[in-house]
């Protein structure tokens, strides 16, 4: 327990040192998002002058950081200028699609590269394994941009998937089912370019651990003994190689925001990388800390399930020290 | 001076290590030293006898002063060892080599044999470039390697020759006393014999005084002139070979003795 | 195909694609900033070698273009004019090495135009834009990965050596920087900079924001390295004989992170450099007129620009047979270099 513990004040101190790191970047900008209105004829100094004293710009850095960290406690997370509006208002709906997103394709990967990974060890070096390998090693020299791109060009010739955006236009008028199916068509694609942007990297993964898994003596006698082939491969070797394949787990979270981050960006789905792009653009300092902040806490969740996890299965962790 | 002056004089020293187990917090204390008074004068063959891993490496690594003592002195000549300013620190180095247990850990792969000869030259800027090169070959030819090896890489020597090397490095800066852990340990027994006899060979002419460490008695009885019994970082029993021989005092000196296979003909060799 | 082989052929591909980039100026027939406002979205022109009458040359040449007179980007071939292709032919001013130029590999006479990979949306030749442009892409790479080796180097191996407190302190900051994803990171970094800057700086910019992102993961390599090998025997052995921290890390210990340094690179420089076509592609990198494949793409956002000309893909197309080339190289290096002997 100590040793959840223990992870869990970890991760909530990497959260802390990076809403530090992004607030020192973020607020180092040379430009900010009332700079662009100095320009218009229309808004007077004074007016600027009140919004920015409105927003606590005209303050040290020292004292926006406390006020920023005393409005994530109240629940805000901060203004956006250009809405208006709490960032947690704005944030909660595109975090929601970005988790749809990025969990339900880190599901399909894992679903298909773990058989894929076990049958290629299994049958190392065989043409089974030879072709699987060569598949994987092909989709990875493919970058998630050019993936994303063709998988457009792919939707938009054959009219087969709705491109772009999450729902159609007629979509308020929809019945219930109508709707879970707009949505779904909306969302293949997106999830098609993330899962096949990840799925070589989780394959090599789940193919290496299980080789190494393999060659262990304990389950090369167990072969000797002639304990069937199925057996010894989900109940000897998979166990074995858990361990390599839930930390992987966590990680896989990182590769798979940044994918999701592009992939939404080019396919439009709303969720937090086009509004990231756009208040980047717009310089809405408080919805750029907190796109981050919540990717990092989604991180930091991510391999706080994979300690978990890995608590569950390693009877040493919880035998451990402290 | 030098001649009144013991070449090393140890006082007191202590050392402990803390070890903790990994997924454990229990700590075990481990004592290395404890409590080691010595003298050794100039000019003599001494050594250090007592099982592996009783410490005795730990000795000669605060000797060579690439490690610190918990507590206690140790003079080099007269001199603190641990209370050295850098340059007088840099020129003590000159004069007290260690070679280490287990050579072949102790030459870096990726070196040529000229360019692990010659590196005590460069750290200590001897010499110029052709200078140091010389001094390769003609130290080379003092440990009786062929020069023309100075191009090969560690890994094509074979285990004796390493030695040779290793100690043909330890010669470059003409050092005055010369630490051997563990010296012959690994190498068979004719190898042995020739080393021992490129050591007293170098000792007649270099005026060199020898630290041996070693878990081997009727060897050390064989090369050195006085021995001292270590055991469990403490020294147990001190004197001449044939003395320790003939009139073991301390069990522990007699548990070593024990461990000699056909010591009839050691002892004989001793004496001799 | 036997492992030697396709490393071979690895290193081969990236010497020439690294070479093409070089050489942009006299390998693309046009300035990649001039504009043929008559012929937007040109489709790739055709060589051909059998003429109307059916007859064979033995020396490609290609027709004119007609611009449609009803639809906008459509072209038709004027069979009545025949182009040759010629070589080593005087055109656009260049710069090699510092001397003026204007020979180029391959031409056409005016008023013909040769666009081997068609136009974009302004008439500008692709084909010469992406080779232009990869010297933005490819280089923003390499310097980017040598920064952030460099920097990983440094703090890697002050971090491993010295140890105690000072490791402590980066270790923790290695974590933080691995902990947030890097995308989000990169564009974090990225918001803090002014955005309309000339390509110049948005170059240099972008080449630093990349390669402070990604220090951290070397870093932690090489403090692993440094700290196995700082343990062994010789280094004691010179520390003996009076060397320096300097000495040490200089001659014993760097020179064992050579391995992991190498892999790093082969596995750094191709991320990066898909990280500025990133940027560019997302508006936040090196800007117009300077091509970068980053902002070459940029266009295809507009669907209809997507799914009409299938030619501007191809600054993502060229990415592939680089990542293939890192990739081999890396796994070679890998297995080589940190495992081998």
């Amino acid at each position: 327990m100590a040793y959840l513990l223990r992870r869990l004040l970890h991760g909530a101190l990497v959260l802390v040192g990076v809403s530090v790191l992004s607030f020192l970047f973020v607020q180092l900008a040379p430009g900010e998002f009332f700079s662009d209105m100095r320009l218009n004829p229309q808004v007077s100094p004074e007016t600027i002058r009140h919004l920015r004293a409105q927003y606590g710009l005209d303050r040290a850095l020292p004292i926006r950081y406390v006020r920023w960290a005393r409005s994530v406690a109240k629940g805000d997370w901060g203004y956006s200028f250009a809405y208006g509006l709490p960032v947690s208002k704005l944030i909660w709906s595109r975090a929601r699609n970005t988790l749809l997103l990025t969990i339900t394709s880190a599901l399909l990967a894992w679903l298909i590269s773990i058989p894929l990974g076990i049958y290629a060890a299994e049958r190392r070096d065989r043409w089974g394994d030879r072709v699987t390998v060569a598949g994987s090693s092909a989709l990875l020299t493919v970058p998630d941009l050019l993936l994303a791109l063709a998988l457009l060009i792919l939707a938009i010739r054959t009219n087969a998937f709705a491109a772009g955006g999450m729902t159609s236009p007629d979509f308020a008028e929809l019945g219930t089912v109508a709707k879970i199916k707009d949505v779904a068509a909306h969302f293949t694609l997106p999830l098609a370019a993330l899962v096949l942007g990840t799925l070589p990297i989780f394959f090599r993964h789940v193919r290496a651990g299980m080789i190494e898994a393999l060659a262990l003596p304990s389950i090369q006698s167990a072969r000797a003994h002639g304990i069937p082939r199925s057996r010894i491969l989900f109940r000897y070797a998979l166990p074995a190689a858990a361990n390599s394949l839930i930390s992987l787990f966590g990680f896989s979270i990182a590769t798979l925001l940044s994918a999701s981050l592009l992939v939404e960006v080019v396919m439009s789905w709303p969720g937090l990388g086009p509004m990231l792009l756009e208040a980047i653009l717009a310089r809405d300092l408080y919805v750029v800390i907190g796109a981050v902040m919540l990717s990092t806490f989604f991180l930091v969740a991510g391999n706080l399930v994979a300690d978990v996890l890995l608590y569950l299965s390693d009877p040493r962790i919880r035998r451990g020290p402290a | 001076m030098v001649t009144t002056e013991p070449v090393i004089r140890v006082q007191g020293l202590r050392k402990t290590y803390v070890h903790e187990r990994p997924f454990s917090r229990e700590k075990f204390v481990v004592r290395a030293l404890d409590g080691i008074d010595l003298v050794i004068s100039a000019g003599s063959s001494f050594a250090l006898v007592g099982e592996s891993g009783s410490g005795k490496s730990t000795l000669a690594l605060c000797m060579a002063r690439l490690e610190q003592p918990g507590e206690g002195r140790i003079w080099f000549e007269g001199q603190d060892l641990f209370r050295l300013s850098g340059p007088e620190l840099m020129r003590v180095r000159r004069h007290i080599q260690l070679i280490f247990q287990g050579t072949a850990a102790a030459l870096n792969p990726r070196f040529s044999a000229e360019e692990i000869i010659i590196e005590p030259l460069r750290i200590q800027s001897v010499g110029t470039r052709t200078e140091q090169r010389d001094r390769a070959v003609h130290l080379m030819e003092k440990v009786g390697l062929p020069p023309v090896w100075l191009s090969r890489r560690p890994h094509q020597f074979s285990g004796g020759q390493r030695q040779r090397l290793a100690i043909a490095r330890a010669l470059a800066l003409e050092p005055r006393l010369l630490i051997l852990d563990e010296a012959f340990t690994g190498l068979d027994l004719s190898i042995q014999a020739q080393m021992v006899a490129l050591l007293r060979d170098l000792q007649s002419r270099e005026n060199l005084t020898y630290v041996f460490i070693s878990h081997d008695l009727s060897l050390m009885a064989h090369v050195a002139d006085e021995i001292a019994i270590f055991d469990r970082g403490r020294i147990v029993e001190q004197g001449q070979p044939s003395r320790l021989f003939s009139n073991p005092c301390q069990p522990e000196t007699r548990a070593l003795l024990e461990a000699i296979p056909g010591r009839r003909s050691v002892l004989g060799l001793g004496q001799s | 195909m036997s492992r030697k082989r396709m490393v071979r052929i690895a290193v081969v591909l990236l010497s020439l694609l690294y070479g093409a980039i070089l050489g942009a100026g006299f390998l693309a027939p046009y300035d990649p900033a001039e504009q043929d406002r008559a012929h937007p979205f040109a489709p790739p022109t055709r060589l051909h070698f059998v003429d109307a009458e059916g007859s064979l040359h033995g020396w490609p040449f290609i027709y004119g273009l007609i611009p449609s007179p009803d639809n906008f980007a459509e072209y038709q071939e004027d069979r009545s004019r025949a182009f040759p292709v010629r070589l080593f032919v005087s055109g656009d001013h260049y710069s090699l090495l510092g001397f003026s130029c204007r020979r180029h590999w391959f031409g056409i006479d005016e008023p013909g135009h040769i666009f081997l990979l068609g136009t974009d949306g302004y008439g500008r030749d692709q084909f010469s834009r992406l080779l232009w442009g990869g010297r933005i892409s490819l280089l923003a790479g390499l310097i980017a990965a040598a920064l952030s080796l460099s920097l990983g180097m440094a703090v890697g191996s002050v971090s491993g050596y010295f140890g105690g407190f000072v490791d402590d302190t980066l270790m923790r900051l290695v974590e933080l920087f691995l902990a947030m994803p890097w995308l989000y990171l990169l564009f974090a970094v990225r918001a803090f900079l002014p955005l309309h800057i000339s390509p110049t700086v948005a170059f240099f910019l972008l080449v630093v924001v990349i390669g402070t992102v990604g220090w951290a993961r070397p870093a932690r390599l090489i403090r692993g390295v440094v700290l196995s090998a700082r343990e062994r025997k010789y280094v004691l052995a010179a520390r003996g004989f009076g060397a320096s921290d300097f000495y040490l890390l200089r001659r014993h210990i760097l020179p064992q992170t050579m391995g992991v340094f190498l892999t790093q690179a082969a596995l750094l420089i191709p991320q990066y450099i898909l990280a500025e076509v990133t940027l560019s592609f997302l508006g936040l990198g090196v800007g117009e007129p300077v091509p970068s494949w980053g902002n070459m793409l940029g266009s295809l956002q507009q669907y209809h620009i997507l799914a009409s000309y299938w030619w501007m893909l191809a600054p993502a197309l060229v990415l592939v047979p680089v990542f293939w080339g890192y990739q081999v190289l890396a796994d070679f290096l890998h297995e080589r270099l940190e495992f081998g002997h």
